[in-house]
């Protein structure tokens, strides 16, 4: 007798209740382990700020891994050298020029230029490494106020590239803020995008840009052609809910929070899911992770937007 | 990797599971292939609904939440602040001034005072609490709802607000201004005011659920005056232009009288209050435009056309009080005291 006939026997002569239990159980019996990246907290940096963070968005890592830190509650950024005391502090709330209405996004250029995402005021704000103002970048396109979420450089400093979320569109500028091109649309298609946030720039020169809402990350050249994409809607492992940020280690390795989900995964430049980040207990649980940058030491920092908390983590070998 | 527990007729099952899920894929192949919106429209929110959830995976990394989140029945996760913020907080739309400390909106996170009366639709509450018995975003806000013309944004309200339904659903206490003086929505230059009052609505024409600019959500930068109160009425009813009829009666004193005490205490209607500096109303406070007149006690026809000599209308707190109004205060010996010492013709003799 065929096996799967030996099977249909064995389940017609269960109880009926029998077999209900058995079908409840049936998940479990095909459940799976997550992979996990091993990460621990080692430290938070801005702890001492005062005031207290609030509402920190972003992060990023400029030279002598000093860390910034986008506290869009206070309407500045807070500037942390890399052994943790606090250097300065840069915008602040206001309407003159270096004062900042809803910052998110950061991105530091390879000269150590400082670029603000001034979501509120629809412009990019200049600060020195240190915090010292230099200039603001209004952001139209076509007559339209720009609300720009995130700025990243690129690898040789001569382009900032900017998500506009409200156009969907991801803009290129040159350093002194001349519109170069641009790229995207509202849609679900290959190269549109249903609210880009956050951007990093990989080794090779090119732009991811995480899309929130079509729960992805699309790769592009400089030039705004697609060359890969990944990501899915859901909460599998190697799904996305609403991934927010995304930083790029060494190894080409790509990072992306979720900011729902509370958690961090691991995807290989090609796309592919490694990971997540955990510990024994399973997949570490941040809350509402946004910013992510990664020091020269390898080690991640995350920002936590709801309670306020920016934390640096040892990441382990991946498994 | 993904690593699953073996099974010894798993893999007979799986086949044949694979096989019916080959039929049902040639056969959805004639159909248009829905977009990633289409497939996540409802799971945007409602997270239960996820196909992960449907198919019982166990490798979730969000368990499920089940619908509703708690025994009350009130709230279901996909309202839940977490969800909101999950797109409003500058990644996707911006509304993180909504809970910024000290921004000026609508109180969140309390529970209705006494005098709030939520309507109920086909015996469910118009505006939900959330399953604390608290106000929410979702008590005036819901993903389904749709465009607001009005504001030209999608608000998602649960209720036009065009004609003040959604404010006075809640505030029924507060009189309509509907077709008073008072009803901007008509034309400010009906009141005197500021041509360039944009008339949106009923109550949004002064009043503003979030980013308010004075006390008692207005919407204007209010006007200076001796209290926050006398701000948002001489925001129209400026000094030298008219309609302002500046009282002889001394104001921004601080009063504490046994009747305006009991008055404040017994909250009614017709209680006469005085202003603490914030424009609450206080057991010590000062008098302000709004101690005597109610700009939301409406008599549409005595407020707009008030017969001459009768002090009805003009939005006063008491009514029919011709005569009587200073007694209310300073009690029946005003009147006597009114007509010899302090009458305006007395004092010219």
């Amino acid at each position: 007798m065929p096996r799967y006939l030996r099977y249909q026997s064995l389940l017609a002569s269960l109880p009926q209740r029998v077999l209900a239990a058995w079908l409840c159980a049936l998940p479990t019996l095909v459940s799976a382990a997550v992979p996990i990246w091993s990460v621990h907290a080692t430290g938070e940096p801005a702890a001492a700020a005062n005031p207290a963070l609030s509402w920190p968005a972003d992060v990023a890592v400029g030279r002598e891994d000093r860390l910034y830190i986008c506290d869009s509650g206070n309407q500045r950024v807070v500037i942390v050298a890399a052994t943790g005391n606090r250097l300065a502090i840069a915008g602040g709330a206001g309407a003159g020029d270096a004062e900042l209405r809803d910052p998110v996004g950061l991105g530091v250029a390879p000269d150590g230029t400082l670029y603000v995402a001034d979501r509120g005021r629809h412009r990019l704000v200049a600060f020195g490494p240190d915090g010292a103002f230099l200039r603001a970048i209004p952001l139209e396109y076509v007559g339209a106020p720009v609300s720009p979420v995130d700025v990243a450089a690129a690898t040789d400093g001569r382009e900032l590239y900017v998500t506009a979320s409200n156009l969907h569109r991801v803009l290129v500028l040159d350093s002194g803020g001349r519109l170069l091109r641009s790229w995207g649309g509202f849609g679900e298609g290959d190269g549109q995008f249903r609210f880009p946030a956050t951007l990093a720039i990989g080794a090779d020169g090119s732009v991811y840009v995480v899309d929130v809402l079509n729960t992805r990350v699309q790769v592009f050249d400089r030039d705004g052609t697609l060359l890969r994409k990944f990501g899915k809607p859901g909460v599998l492992p190697g799904s996305l809910f609403r991934p927010k940020g995304i930083a790029i280690d060494r190894g080409g390795r790509v990072l992306v929070s979720d900011s729902y989900v509370g958690v961090v995964q691991a995807f290989s430049a090609e796309g592919n899911f490694l990971a997540v980040l955990g510990d024994q207990d399973g997949p570490h649980r941040f809350i509402t992770p946004t910013g992510l940058a990664l020091d020269s030491a390898g080690r991640l920092v995350v920002s936590e937007m709801q309670p306020g908390k920016v934390i640096v983590h040892e990441l382990g070998a991946l498994p | 990797m993904i690593r699953r527990s073996r099974c010894p007729w798993r893999a007979d099952w799986l086949a044949g599971v694979a096989l019916a899920a080959a039929i049902a894929s040639v056969s959805a192949l004639a159909a248009e292939p829905a977009s990633v919106g289409e497939q996540y429209k409802c799971p945007t929110c409602h997270i239960d609904r996820l196909k992960e959830y449907r198919s019982q995976q166990a490798d979730v990394l969000l368990p499920e939440e089940p619908t509703p989140l708690e025994p009350t029945g009130r709230q279901d996760v996909a309202s839940t602040p977490a969800m909101c913020l999950s797109c409003h907080d500058g990644f996707v739309k911006d509304s993180r001034i909504l809970w910024r400390e000290g921004h000026r909106a609508h109180p969140l996170g309390i529970e209705p005072g006494a005098g709030i009366a939520a309507p109920q639709v086909a015996g469910e509450p118009a505006f939900p609490l959330n399953q604390d018995g608290k106000v929410y975003c979702g008590s005036c806000h819901t993903a389904h709802a749709g465009e607001d013309e009005l504001v030209g944004a999608p608000t998602f309200m649960r209720m036009d607000p065009a004609n003040g339904q959604i404010c006075q659903g809640c505030h029924q206490r507060l009189h309509t201004v509907l077709d008073t003086s008072h009803d901007l929505s008509l034309g400010a230059d009906r009141a005197g005011g500021p041509r360039d009052f944009q008339p949106k609505g009923l109550c949004g024409t002064c009043h503003v659920a979030h980013g308010a600019r004075g006390p008692l959500l207005w919407a204007r930068t209010p006007a200076a005056g001796n209290t926050a109160v006398d701000g948002l009425c001489r925001t129209c009813h400026k000094i030298g232009k008219a309609p302002l009829h500046e009282s002889d009666h001394p104001i921004a004193v601080q009063v504490w009288s046994q009747q305006l005490r009991e008055s404040v205490r017994s909250k009614s209607t017709t209680a006469m209050p005085v202003f603490d500096a914030k424009g609450h109303a206080a057991q010590l406070g000062a008098i302000g435009c709004a101690t005597c007149h109610e700009p939301h006690r409406a008599d549409s026809a005595a407020d707009v056309e008030p017969e001459a000599g009768s002090s009805d209308g003009y939005f006063l707190r008491l009514q029919d009080s011709a005569g009587f109004l200073c007694a209310d205060c300073h009690g029946p010996r005003s009147l006597f005291l009114y007509k010899y010492f302090h009458s305006a013709q007395t004092r010219r003799r």
